[in-house]
């Protein structure tokens, strides 16, 4: 079974007089990589968020596992079921790396023993040392932070995880790590991934293609 | 005969029950029941305007507190809608926000009241003794102003021993009691909470998105 299904998804802004989407329909299934791509402000960024449950469709429908969104705890779906890596990273910015991950997944309610070496251990895969991980985020390069968001995003091993350009501010080797991570995540945990990117490298990884154009979601290839 | 007699009640309230009760009593017409207005104004007046000083002040600071408590606490929360938008898309749920923000509110009320009793119990005393004896110099000034007029009056009824004999309070004891504590630290905390009640469910009723979405 699909692990997401978008019927119709029809969004608009408050106020706005166009439509960003215009009854999307999708299927994203785990254990794959998608990733969207689109001129800037084509709207990625506003589908991922309703995939997200940070918005809701003004029209359509999202299913999660056949649920409906209507009928699904968005606090709950966003605390265990996904991982979100926002474009701009969105962590508490006046506490360290480390704490934002804790946090996280204090809140998503799990019972690992040692939540801390656990988030060291996650940091460090994507290349953020100890030291570096107690800094605020404040303190942190665009690229640190992205690296901390990633990690962020993985910390409570959600089902989905979502990208919003998440290799924009790293050098390639880095971004090579981070991609080597989504492909290890689905092929290695079966995690369904979805990144909204303008990068080629980005989308060769992928399995499947998707672009937005004028409101609606076309595929485009498979890998 | 001049007969003159001298009683001092403990409230002016009850002076026309004191008239009464010695009509009552069987005092003739013939005898003036009548009040040392001048005395009394001398003796509690100072007091009456430091009361009436404490009251307009004590508008004043209710009036202001509260407009400033609210445009503070808004700009507090507003300060947090980053941190606030964050934490929901992490997943956490409102209640718990509201329930976290609006802990912090009490422990910082609490606190500011601890620095405001502090200060309070230290400084009350002298303040009040310096507005204290504002307040009797003005009425000696009044006095010596108004006494050429009343003089003659109520002079000769009083008969003149009187005036020199009263002394205006001079003392008053500010210390405030545990129940005027309690009195103010739940009127303190009832309106912390209210207004920043007011300013947390105004950012929480919006989708994370658009919290998030008004920073970056
Ligand atoms: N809060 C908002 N209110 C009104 N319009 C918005 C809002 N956020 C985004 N938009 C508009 O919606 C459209 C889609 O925005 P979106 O951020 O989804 O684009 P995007 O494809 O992610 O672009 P980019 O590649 O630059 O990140 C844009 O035209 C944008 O101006
Ligand atoms: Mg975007």
């Amino acid at each position: 079974m699909n692990i997401l299904s978008l019927k119709n998804v029809t969004y608009q802004y408050e106020g706005a007089k166009k439509l960003v989407l215009k009854g999307v329909n999708a299927e994203f299934s785990s254990g794959k990589i998608y990733t969207i791509v689109g001129k800037s402000g084509s709207g990625k960024s506003t589908l991922l968020s309703l995939i997200a449950g940070l918005d809701v469709c003004s029209e359509g429908e999202i299913y999660y596992k056949g649920t409906s969104f209507k009928e699904l705890d968005h606090d709950e779906y966003r605390a265990k079921n996904i991982g979100v890596i926002f474009q701009s990273f969105n962590l508490l910015t006046n506490a360290t790396g480390i704490e934002n991950i804790i946090l996280s997944m204090s809140i998503s309610g799990r019972r690992e023993k040692n939540k801390k070496e656990y988030a060291y251990a996650l940091l460090e895969k994507v290349g953020i040392d100890r030291e570096t991980a107690n800094r605020k985020i404040l303190k942190l390069s665009g690229g640190e932070q992205q690296r901390v968001s990633i990690a962020h995003a993985l910390s409570h091993n959600p089902d989905i995880v979502i990208a919003d350009e998440p290799t924009a501010n790293l050098d390639s080797d880095t971004e090579n790590a981070v991609l080597n991570i989504f492909t290890s995540l689905t092929r290695d945990e079966g995690k369904c991934v979805i990144i909204a990117t303008h990068s080629k490298k980005v989308a060769s990884i992928a399995d499947e293609v998707w672009g937005i154009n004028d409101g609606k979601l076309l595929f485009i290839k498979h890998s | 005969m001049l007969v003159n007699a001298k009683y001092c009640l403990k409230n002016p309230s009850m002076l026309k029950d004191f008239e009464a009760e010695l009509r009552a009593k069987g005092l003739d017409e013939y005898y003036l029941v009548s009040t040392d207005e001048a005395g009394y104004q001398k003796v509690v007046g100072p007091v009456e305007g430091l009361r009436k000083i404490s009251l307009t002040f004590m508008i004043i600071v209710l009036i202001f507190g509260a407009v400033i408590l609210i445009i503070l606490s808004s700009i507090a929360i507003r300060e947090r809608k980053y941190e606030i938008g964050v934490l929901r898309a992490m997943g956490m749920k409102k209640g718990k926000i509201i329930l976290g923000l609006w802990f912090e509110m009490l422990i910082i009320t609490v606190l500011c009241l601890l620095v405001g009793f502090s200060i309070g119990s230290v400084a009350a005393q002298p303040i009040s003794d310096a507005l204290l004896s504002e307040q009797i110099e003005n009425a000696k000034i009044a006095a010596r102003q108004g006494g050429i007029m009343s003089g003659v009056v109520s002079g000769i009824a009083l008969g003149g021993p009187v005036e020199r004999e009263l002394v205006p309070l001079e003392q008053v004891d500010v210390s405030v009691g545990i129940d005027t504590i309690i009195e103010i630290a739940i009127i303190a905390l009832f309106l912390a909470s209210l207004t920043s009640m007011v300013a947390i469910t105004k950012i929480t009723k919006y989708e994370p998105i658009r919290i998030l979405a008004e920073r970056n």
